[in-house]
């Protein structure tokens, strides 16, 4: 309803918020009167003998609110850009490059899309959603195919989750099945699963319709959605895999080392192949510490570390009043061939 | 009885006391490890030389052990049914489990004897690998009166 003096103007829209008719009425007792009806074809083009305008005319008309006809050009002013209704495309890119054609409008499918501010898909119910683009080249999520939430896309709709995972705490079943939740995820919770913090968790069914997410009682108390949780828990056990296969490399390389040194350089490589064999061992049962073991050994490795350990080093000398004239020339950093 | 699938049952047993996520890969890992010990026990002793740049073709030789443990145990499932065969065949199973224990502690002990590691040291790998092995016994134990 608009007010405007003595006069009370209703719009009346359709299901896509298209104003198709005004019906004005004053305060001097007059009867309401048509101020202006429009049909329009479906990109939004008023049929030619089907629009009716009793003077000015109405400042909304395809798309309602979203979209002011502009005075110069006749076109539908959006927020972001110029959209030409005769030939249903925009007159100008698309900001967030939603489609195969950056000119293509409403997923190609105005009967049900509309587009608030020029840039983005949004039903009719307002949901905002990645539409089709109408040449069937669209892989991403559909209201088809994935699960919303608010309009943001939550993952692909499975009629089956089943999660497992290692040892660690088990959420009990009203919280796996509660619908409550928050949406931070951080890396601390990406490790705790990769070291397997969590034993194994069964979700009957990520509905459609619902929002199904599962808590994970970390210290952080953060959860993780659904299908964010699966490509997670493969990327734990690939981790461990790979963390398990690294340690039994890193043995070899120190026995073959251990073999083939003699002297008082043997010794410290005995020292490493002993450190080596037991963290293998205990990896072997425990795969997070293989994890760790090979995150630091890639670590110490780069060229980074042993850069900040020379620099820590020299600082300490500089501390102690060692000066760079005591410094032995041998401890001054050089990249490792 | 095939003693290489049975000593995979029988660590994989151990080792899912407390590795319930990727126990199969870390036995095979471990079978690998043990493998690896032998051959290398059985390269030093012969005399051949072996020189730093051996390093890289040693790898390649553990992760080639893995990857055909992998599809002998791994690929397809089949370590499913093995498991389950061995578990049900209770014969002899003390003298076996002895055999299998034997196996794991001769082999390493004589190969880091064969490196000319320190008696310390090896004394201390094999103490963790006993502990590693008792604490799986006692779990199991534990397990099996609940």
């Amino acid at each position: 309803m608009i007010s405007k003096k003595n006069k009370v103007s209703n719009q009346l829209t359709d299901h896509l918020g298209n104003v198709r008719a005004v019906v004005s009425k004053d305060n001097n007792g007059n009867a309401a009167a048509l101020v202006s009806a429009t049909d329009y074809y479906p990109f939004g083009m008023p049929m030619p003998s089907r629009q009716f305008v009793n003077g000015k005319p109405y400042r909304y008309g395809y798309q309602g609110e979203f979209a002011e006809t502009d005075e110069e050009t006749g076109k539908s002013a959006f927020q972001l850009r110029l959209w030409d209704s005769r030939i249903g495309r925009w007159l100008t890119t698309d900001p967030y490059g939603q489609h195969s054609s950056p000119y293509l409008g409403m997923g190609n499918n105005p009967i049900r899309n509309i587009d608030p501010d020029g840039g983005l898909c949004v039903d009719a119910d307002g949901n905002s959603i990645p539409c089709p683009d109408g040449y069937g080249a669209f892989s991403g999520p559909t209201v088809d195919t994935g699960v919303f939430d608010n309009g943001n896309f939550v993952g692909y709709g499975l009629d089956e989750i089943t999660i497992t995972s290692s040892k660690g705490i088990t959420p009990p079943i009203a919280v796996q099945n509660s619908l409550n939740f928050d949406t931070n995820s951080n890396a601390m919770a990406y490790l705790g699963l990769a070291l397997g913090q969590l034993e194994k968790i069964n979700i009957g069914q990520l509905k459609k319709s619902g929002d199904y997410r599962i808590y994970y009682n970390n210290p952080s108390g953060s959860s993780f959605k659904g299908n964010q949780y699966v490509i997670l828990h493969n990327v734990g056990k690939y981790a461990k895999i790979g963390g398990n296969i690294f340690t039994a490399i890193d043995l070899v390389s120190k026995t073959v080392k251990v073999a083939t040194t003699t002297g008082h350089k043997q010794e410290m490589a005995t020292q490493n192949l002993a450190a080596s064999a037991t963290i293998t061992g205990v990896s072997m049962a425990y795969p997070p510490i293989g994890i760790v073991f090979t995150v630091g050994t890639i670590m110490t490795n780069t060229d980074a570390y042993r850069e900040g350990l020379h620099n820590a080093k020299v600082a300490k000398w500089r501390k102690n009043n060692l000066g760079p004239y005591r410094m032995p020339q041998n401890l001054e950093f050089k990249q490792r061939d | 009885m095939n003693f290489y699938e049975f000593l995979f049952a029988r660590i994989h047993s151990s080792l899912y006391q407390t590795n319930k996520s990727i126990t199969e890969w870390s036995t095979i890992v471990s079978i690998s490890i043990l493998l690896f010990f032998n051959i290398f026990s059985i390269v030093l002793s012969s005399n051949i030389k072996i020189t730093p740049d051996d390093s890289d073709s040693f790898k390649f030789l553990i992760l080639a052990i893995i990857g055909l443990n992998y599809f002998y145990f791994l690929y397809k499932k089949r370590y499913i049914s093995l498991l389950e065969k061995y578990k049900e065949n209770k014969k002899n199973l003390f003298l076996k489990n002895l055999l299998v224990l034997a196996y794991i502690f001769i082999s390493t002990i004589s190969f880091f004897k064969i490196l000319g590691l320190n008696n310390k040291y090896t004394i201390v790998i094999v103490c963790v690998y006993g502990l590693i092995i008792l604490n799986a016994y006692l779990k199991s134990r534990k397990n099996q009166k609940v």
